[in-house]
């Protein structure tokens, strides 16, 4: 069986990966911008009243040099809050971090069980048979001038002996096998961004200079 | 880090919307610069900021630098001279 965390890895998309996070950025860059660009007109639409902002501070000096009067010079009309001197802050995403981590869990359990016994019985018989028998007889005969008398017997005796003999053998074997296999994975994916305050893109913010009424 | 931020409630919002987000802004701290119409100067953490940006009565938060104003002093002759 192949390995199957070498599987894994290779079935995570990187490069997909990447290219999604690089675009949230991308969209979350423009976002930012956009916002930016929204706050820039939203100053720009507020108006401070007119006679509200010192613009200059005026010294009426004498021959000498001695002031004598001082008065300050306001706005005659209103005054944007950018031309006031407050401008959007530009922000953009200076670090980008993809940590991703996965934990891959593989296993095989085996397990075989395995199981014998083994009977074994000598048996033996033997058996023996004896038989006797007698018997006897007698006789006259006559043969040409002789005479004769006489008689006989016998016996006879018949024995078997017979044994058997068996050997009983019983063999048992049981034999079980099994095999498991377990995959576990879990992964975790982390996009950590920092973002800067940077200068205003060039053009975004006109220049605004203030100058007194002659 | 406390930074400056802009924010503008809806044109269509009432008094008490703004007293209400300016209540809000003050029990988190947050210090407002500048008021203008329905517009404040705040400044504040970017969590707040992003908290704010939630209430319904806003129209837009947006980071903003306040740049150092010089005020010029004119010195002029006194009449008849």
């Amino acid at each position: 069986m192949p390995d199957p965390v070498n599987n894994i890895v290779r079935e995570i998309p990187f490069a997909e990966l990447v290219r999604k996070a690089a675009l949230a950025v991308a969209d979350g860059q423009t976002a930012l911008d956009l916002n930016s660009v929204q706050t820039a007109q939203t100053l720009a639409e507020t108006m401070l009243p007119a006679h509200s902002v010192v613009l200059a501070i005026v010294e009426t000096v004498d021959e000498n040099g001695n002031i004598v009067n001082v008065e300050t010079l306001t706005n005659d009309h209103e005054i944007s809050l950018l031309a006031y001197g407050i401008e959007p802050t530009f922000y953009e995403f200076s670090e980008t971090q993809i940590d991703l981590r996965f934990w891959v869990r593989y296993f095989i359990r085996s397990t075989r069980v395995e199981s014998s016994s083994e009977f074994t019985k000598n048996l033996s018989t033997s058996w023996e048979n004896s038989r006797k028998k007698y018997g006897g007889g007698g006789g006259l005969s006559l043969n040409l001038g002789f005479f004769k008398i006489g008689g006989g017997g016998g016996y006879t005796k018949t024995e078997a002996k017979g044994k058997y003999e068996v050997d009983l053998a019983v063999t048992s074997h049981t034999a079980y096998e099994s095999q498991a296999y377990g995959l576990d994975a879990v992964a975790s994916c982390r996009l950590t961004t920092t973002l800067k305050p940077k200068p205003a893109a060039a053009r975004a913010v006109p220049e605004i200079i203030t100058q007194p009424s002659s | 880090m406390p930074e400056t931020f802009l924010m503008k409630l809806k044109d269509d919002s009432s008094e008490k919307d703004l007293q209400r987000v300016m209540a809000f802004l003050q029990r988190r701290k947050a210090k407002i610069v500048m008021a203008v119409s329905k517009s404040f100067i705040v400044l504040t953490d970017q969590q707040l900021a992003e908290v704010a940006k939630t209430i319904p009565a806003v129209e837009r938060v947006g980071g903003v630098t306040v740049k150092r104003r010089k005020v010029k002093v004119l010195r002029r002759p006194a009449k008849g001279q």
